[in-house]
């Protein structure tokens, strides 16, 4: 609920400021609103203390998460969104493979967005809930380093999760 | 970025801090399953900060040919080793315990009191205790919970609380909910300069009795 004095206040502030964030690893560049940016705790403090020059380099994150980033900061930063439009959206960007899932959530962690960081964590844990073990391992491509006998003893030692499996 | 090859670990680059992010939002049942799948996996479930322990989902899965007396005792030691794996480096950030017996023998009270007790040296952030099932008596509160200098937020089900003690001894506290518990008569003459010390924080206070909740909010 703006007054109209204040508006014209807004329009005599400088043009809407963008930031350039360029992926270190295929050095894909992105030109995003500064309000959208800022989103990232990490972009923020970077700012914040003069330390961001026209092009932020974004160590570590491809382009493709990066646009998944940007996609979720634009999202959330429509402030006429609705409760309801977004977390569709956010489901949309989080219907990935595992791959895309992890580089996200290490994405999110990094540049410190705690609303993308929940959504995807939750997503990887729901893509493993209630499932055996045998396929938990499978979807997270972790190899099994235990002998059958130690195997065995953990299992034992934790014996009431493991109720109802094979 | 290269394309990931197959079976490979996909975690291996993940901080420890991140995959325990991602665990929370697993039931109690799930995280345990994770210790075995690898030995990383072993070692990240059992420094893993959130402890969630049901006695009733404990005592189901032990063979029923032990006795009362033993399925105690192994809950009993159950409970302590989760706590004290050395494992775990960081803080506590939850405490949770569901004890389903009916009754609670003097020894019952000694392990729960020293489970608390080392879950508040650990700097545990939010403690919720459930003893709904004990009907002859409220569980009291260990001391040490009186003086839990990091935890924000306390859930007692059938505790027996000293509610002003709690406020003064706690700085960090920002929300208590107490259902069927002891002591929330205290709070009624909660003395208002007491409430001058802290300024600026909000205290949750809710009282569940019989599915009526009563919850009253106090800027103290």
């Amino acid at each position: 609920m703006a007054s109209a004095p204040e508006n014209e206040k807004n329009a005599s502030a400088p043009e809407k400021k963008t930031l350039t964030l360029k992926s270190m690893i295929n050095n894909e560049e992105f030109v995003v609103d500064e309000h959208v940016a800022l989103q990232s705790v990490t972009i923020k403090n970077m700012v914040d203390s003069d330390c961001a020059g026209d092009v932020i380099p974004v160590p570590t994150i491809s382009g493709e998460i990066l646009a998944l980033v940007i996609e979720y900061c634009k999202n959330h930063a429509n402030p006429s969104a609705s409760e309801d439009d977004l977390k569709k959206a956010d489901a949309g960007i989080v219907a990935k493979d595992i791959y895309t899932l992890i580089d996200l959530v290490l994405a999110a962690n990094f540049l410190d967005i705690k609303g993308l960081l929940e959504v995807t964590s939750q997503k990887i844990a729901d893509s493993i809930k209630d499932l055996p073990h045998q396929d938990v391992r499978e979807i997270f491509g972790v190899e099994n380093d235990y002998t059958p006998e130690e195997e065995a003893a953990v299992r034992a030692e934790h014996d009431w999760a493991f109720e109802g499996f094979p | 970025m290269a394309q990931p090859v197959p079976n490979r670990d996909r975690f291996l680059d993940v901080p420890e801090p991140v995959i325990h992010h991602i665990m929370s939002f697993l039931p109690p049942k799930d995280v345990t399953c994770i210790s075995v799948l690898s030995k990383t996996w072993l070692r990240l479930r059992n420094s893993f900060p959130i402890i969630d322990i049901s006695q009733a989902t404990f005592l189901r899965a032990l063979p029923d040919a032990l006795s009362f007396n033993e399925k105690r005792e192994l809950f009993s030691d159950h409970l302590l080793n989760t706590i004290q794996r050395p494992e775990r480096r960081t803080n506590i950030h939850k405490f949770k315990l569901q004890v389903n017996l009916v009754g609670l023998s003097e020894l019952d009270q000694e392990v729960y009191h020293r489970a608390i007790e080392l879950v508040v040296e650990r700097n545990v952030e939010r403690i919720e205790l459930d003893f709904f099932h004990i009907k002859d008596k409220f569980f009291d509160l260990p001391t040490c919970v009186y003086s839990a200098k990091l935890a924000t937020s306390l859930v007692l089900n059938r505790c027996n609380v000293k509610v002003e003690e709690l406020l003064l001894g706690c700085p960090l506290i920002e929300e208590l909910v107490l259902r069927d518990a002891k002591g929330l008569e205290q709070v009624k003459n909660f003395k208002p300069e007491t409430r001058e010390t802290r300024v600026g924080r909000l205290l949750r206070i809710a009282e569940r009795r019989c599915g009526h909740v009563q919850s009253s909010i106090f800027s103290i």
